[in-house]
């Protein structure tokens, strides 16, 4: 399943080049009017200009909240949220997951499911009335993950999380 | 496939809200009933997350997804989703999987492995899309009005993104909640930075940020004095049902009447209310109490 890099890094810059840096983008992006270091469009101009390995090793550009708002508004059809989705999946096999996404994959492949469950809720639950939760067929998710390569990449990314130094 | 739907739906629970927020559950399943749609239980796995997931890896962000609808296939059922987060993923998948022959045929080689096949024969539905076709018999089965109560409508992204494959309102100024919200005479109160994303996809990223989000639209959902704010996403719910909370440890500012917090509503929650469905044991599981009696 999995493509070349380089492929990946083009795919990623052809649609960028047409963007004519209006900054819609940014003006309705909810993170950037709270933190000016996630900019969607001096990330774009960057990729145009060739600075990928810049953008690819940034930690902002896992400060995109996947709102679609940049995409929704680009005058030049530019799909920003998923060109920032493309650098992450790059980010990722460089084993740069931040810890609150790598958690929730944790929990994903040990579950199937992204929440874990508490004696609370179950009771909860029970006083509501609710049917007994289906919960799906583990070993075949899991098989799915071993055969697409995430399982591979959630050990790089948990090694690289222990064996990294605290700040 | 089905176009009127009288064999019912396949409905997809998710994560968030069988496992934190039951009472979601308990509400949109009474008002289902009342309305006589069948639906089924079926063991789907998470839908995934159309942000955390895809960011991580989307080939298994679309496997999983694609997974999920074989379920729904192999009963003949479209799906009915709760949570705009697998509204999005299950619909933005069908829609690649239907019109990407390269993409069904590499992911349908890796599902055959486990005797599954993608078909493309089903559709993906949001419950509020149901419920808005379903307004002018609705409008006659009210038995509690809401007269005496304004509201704050948040539709979230995903409910609303990427237009173009989800065509689910018009995704600068959609109408559709609010309009479910007058069928049950409540009165809907305009607000600043209605449309604005409730900054759950980066809450476990940066933290400081995603309370900066929320903090914005509750200051302008505040100045309303709204007496709720209704939501129609699990994911939307937590960041400003607890978010609030959060903001307020933070920056020690206070929201609602007598600074107690603005009650956030799931629209099928005061659904099930208006149809006189004694709902006190799901208010009851809210942080903020509800302003109904």
């Amino acid at each position: 399943m999995t493509e070349h890099p380089k492929i990946i890094l083009d795919r990623i810059l052809s649609p960028a080049r047409v963007c004519y840096q209006c900054s819609t983008c940014a003006g309705g992006c909810p993170v950037f009017c709270n933190n000016p270091e996630m900019n969607p469009r001096l990330i774009i101009e960057k990729l145009i200009l060739g600075q990928v390995e810049e953008v690819l090793t940034s930690s902002y550009i896992w400060n995109c909240g996947f709102c679609l708002i940049c995409t929704q508004r680009c005058p030049q059809g530019v799909d920003l949220a998923h060109i920032l989705v493309d650098l992450k999946n790059l980010s990722v096999k460089r084993g740069n997951t931040p810890v609150g996404v790598l958690d929730e994959m944790k929990t994903l492949y040990l579950t199937g499911l992204t929440q874990e469950s508490s004696k609370t809720v179950l009771n909860r639950r029970k006083k509501l009335n609710l049917p007994e939760i289906q919960y799906p067929d583990l070993s075949e998710i899991q098989k799915i993950m071993d055969v697409s390569g995430f399982n591979d990449l959630l050990k790089l990314n948990l090694r690289k999380e222990e064996t990294s130094e605290p700040l | 496939m089905n176009e009127d739907n009288s064999n019912g739906f396949a409905l997809f629970l998710g994560c968030t809200i069988p496992l934190r927020y039951p009472f979601i559950e308990s509400a949109s399943r009474k008002v289902l009933n009342a309305l006589n749609i069948k639906i089924k239980d079926l063991p789907f796995g998470c839908c995934p997350d159309p942000n955390g997931v895809q960011s991580f890896h989307d080939d298994t962000w679309i496997l999983l997804a694609a997974r999920n609808l074989c379920i729904a296939e192999e009963e003949n059922l479209d799906i009915l989703t709760l949570c705009n987060g697998c509204y999005e993923t299950l619909k933005v998948a069908n829609f690649k999987l239907q019109n990407n022959k390269e993409v069904r045929n590499k992911i349908n080689k890796i599902l055959a492995e486990m005797g599954k096949e993608y078909r493309g024969i089903i559709r993906v539905r949001h419950i509020l899309q149901l419920l808005y076709e379903l307004r002018d018999k609705i409008s006659n089965m009210v038995v509690r009005p809401l007269f005496d109560y304004r509201f704050a409508t948040h539709y979230g992204c995903h409910l609303l993104r990427p237009f173009e494959i989800l065509q689910t309102d018009n995704p600068e100024h959609p109408i559709i909640l609010d309009e479910l919200v007058q069928v049950l005479n409540g009165t809907i109160v305009p607000y600043l930075k209605k449309g604005m994303c409730c900054g759950a996809g980066l809450y476990s990223i940066d933290y400081n940020t995603s309370l900066e989000i929320i903090r914005e639209k509750m200051v302008e959902v505040n100045r309303t004095k709204a007496d709720a704010m209704v939501v129609t996403c699990p994911t939307c719910f937590r960041q400003y049902e607890s978010g609030q909370f959060l903001v307020r440890k933070n920056v020690g500012e206070y929201y609602g009447k007598n600074g107690k917090g603005i009650p956030i509503v799931y629209y099928t929650e005061l659904l099930a209310f208006a149809l006189n469905y004694n709902m006190s044991d799901e208010f009851k599981q809210h942080h903020v109490k509800l302003p109904f009696p």
